[in-house]
């Protein structure tokens, strides 16, 4: 073929070194949690430890507050991924189904809340969480990282819900269901693919998430993984393996949720959609 | 079955929005409280606030490099992946992976990576012979910036990637055979058929790369928290040492105004370009 030693220079020279350089940082998180901690300041360093221990992995449960930052990440992500769905299900619905006034706005609303960066408005956030004293509660972390996902999770579900075509609704209130019961047996569980995408990038989104967390929540025993762990290294003496064994720990959870997903990901942002 | 939608955007982020301006245009209190509405103080402060100049100009230089070596970066691993090759779906995966990792963990393990002594990147160096001595990267403020710019260029290439590699998998096939019937050459082949083919998804991609560099503030607190000096400091992470540092909310909220503005801008773009593709179909 004419353009294969392109294909293969271009593999070569670009793909190779782009695939190292996505790994690079995995793999020294994984090298550095399996080293003790007289290895981790060792010059040279090495990538494959001398003698590779599973300490690390053991100790980060007591050394740090570990098990209530992962109690605490698990919680506002269940939590916010429960709301946005609650929220999300039936304005998908709602905009796959109804023609309104309003509704190519609100589509248009959707598509540009997607990038809207949080920080914008945190200081008027502060206030009001202040205002509420909703500081150091887990349930605001809740809620923001819900109405910052919310507008990617009805997008994506208008989609999913547009792709049931309306007659097996029609059909299934023919057979006497009512509008609610033929959406809940028919359309919700055609849907239920998107569904789960859905929920996994609301979970993702919020375990994630770091501003918020670094903003609203004071106590040591309320923080999250994102904000424990970068607390633990503000520190004087950075233990770097255990540091790299939590972060292996939480970034396993999100890869594979991530790589269940992934074929999704274009679909909200791109997709000028069925509008 | 909109209400509880909308009610949401309304209470948690339009509201906020509309206080942030009343706000900026208020006199407040060190603890961001309105003490009395209608003063252009807060941007006042800021117009003069010596550093800021700088700051804004770094913004600039973050969100236009890392866009542009994203777009490059993703362009070409796109068109690699898109040909037929041995291995093709397992380098699609692992080049994902920078995506997949919740920012906040990456960010601290190249602040590792990029230690000042025993840091992975400056053994590498050693190693291949291509510095003499550790260097302590994130304490150069030139260097620092750079390892910022280049986190986030490591963080978004993939994104890039797969949505470029999208809109390629939906140029019809036959226009290249057209292209081989006259005897193109790739590069031709690149800017006669495909680029053209590829004008919206560049352009809406782009878009949303300066909008993300809006959302950096993550990857600049945990890796080098602006420093050294503000060098590495940007408009969004600047907003919070304003507010929770330095204690005023006022030039905070100005700092907000401005930064809104300059998104809205953006995004109205983007809406355009995607309804003028809208339109095309």
């Amino acid at each position: 073929m004419r353009t294969s030693w392109l294909k293969y220079l271009g593999i070569i020279v670009v793909l190779l070194p782009m695939v190292v350089m996505s790994l690079f940082p995995l793999i020294v998180m994984i090298s550095t949690s399996l080293k003790s901690p007289a290895e981790v300041y060792q010059w040279p360093p090495v990538f494959i430890p001398r003698e590779p221990t599973l300490q690390n992995y053991s100790d980060i449960w007591t050394v740090a507050n570990l098990a209530a930052y992962f109690r605490n990440s698990l919680f506002v992500a269940l939590g916010a991924t429960a709301l946005v769905m609650l929220l999300a299900v039936p304005a998908g619905y709602a905009l796959a189904r109804f023609r309104f006034r309003g509704r190519g706005f609100y589509m248009l609303f959707l598509l540009v809340m997607q990038m809207f960066p949080g920080i914008v408005i945190i200081l008027a956030l502060y206030r009001v969480v202040a205002a509420f004293q909703m500081t150091d509660n887990l349930v605001t972390l809740i809620i923001l990282n819900a109405a910052f996902g919310l507008s990617f999770a009805v997008w994506l579900l208008t989609g999913y819900f547009s792709s049931v075509p309306a007659e097996v609704e029609e059909a299934a209130m023919v057979d006497g269901n009512s509008r609610l019961g033929a959406m809940l047996r028919m359309t919700v569980p055609l849907s239920a693919p998107g569904l789960v995408a859905v929920g996994i990038f609301s979970f993702i989104g919020a375990w994630n998430e770091f501003l918020f967390a670094l903003t609203f929540i004071r106590s040591q025993d309320k923080l999250v993984l994102t904000v424990g762990l970068w607390k633990y290294i503000a520190r004087f003496q950075v233990e770097w393996n255990y540091l790299e064994a939590s972060s292996f720990l939480v970034t396993v959870v999100v890869v594979v949720l991530f790589m269940l997903v992934q074929k999704n990901l274009t679909r909200g942002l791109i997709a000028g959609a069925e509008r | 079955m909109l209400a509880p939608s909308v009610l949401t955007f309304l209470a948690f982020i339009i509201f906020p929005i509309v206080n942030t301006f009343v706000a900026a245009f208020s006199t407040v209190d060190n603890l961001g409280r309105i003490e009395s509405i209608g003063s252009l103080r807060n941007f006042q402060t800021l117009a003069a606030d010596p550093r800021l100049p700088g700051i804004v100009k770094q913004t600039a230089i973050y969100a236009g490099g890392s866009v542009f070596a994203e777009a490059v970066l993703g362009m070409v691993l796109a068109l690699i992946l898109n040909s037929d090759f041995r291995g093709r779906e397992w380098a699609k995966a692992l080049i994902l992976i920078p995506w997949a990792m919740p920012f906040a963990v990456a960010a601290m393990t190249w602040r590792w990576i990029f230690h000042g002594q025993v840091g992975a990147l400056n053994y590498v160096l050693i190693s291949l012979g291509i510095i003499q001595g550790p260097i302590v990267w994130l304490g150069d403020p030139t260097l620092a910036f750079t390892a910022a710019l280049f986190v986030e260029i490591w963080t978004s290439v993939p994104f890039m990637t797969i949505t470029f590699l999208a809109g390629l998998q939906s140029i019809p096939a036959a226009i290249y055979d057209a292209a081989k019937i006259d005897g193109a050459g790739p590069f031709r082949e690149f800017l006669d058929m495909t680029l053209p083919q590829m004008r919206t998804v560049v352009m809406i991609v782009t878009l949303l790369s300066i909008l993300w560099a809006f959302n950096a503030f993550g990857i600049i607190w945990v890796l080098t928290r602006g420093d050294p000096i503000y060098r590495t400091d940007l408009v969004v992470t600047y907003l919070y040492k304003l507010a929770f540092e330095q204690s005023d909310f006022g030039a905070g909220f100005a700092l907000a105004v401005c930064i809104f503005v300059v998104l809205m801008i953006f995004s109205l773009i983007y809406v355009k370009v995607l309804s003028v593709e809208e339109e095309q179909r």
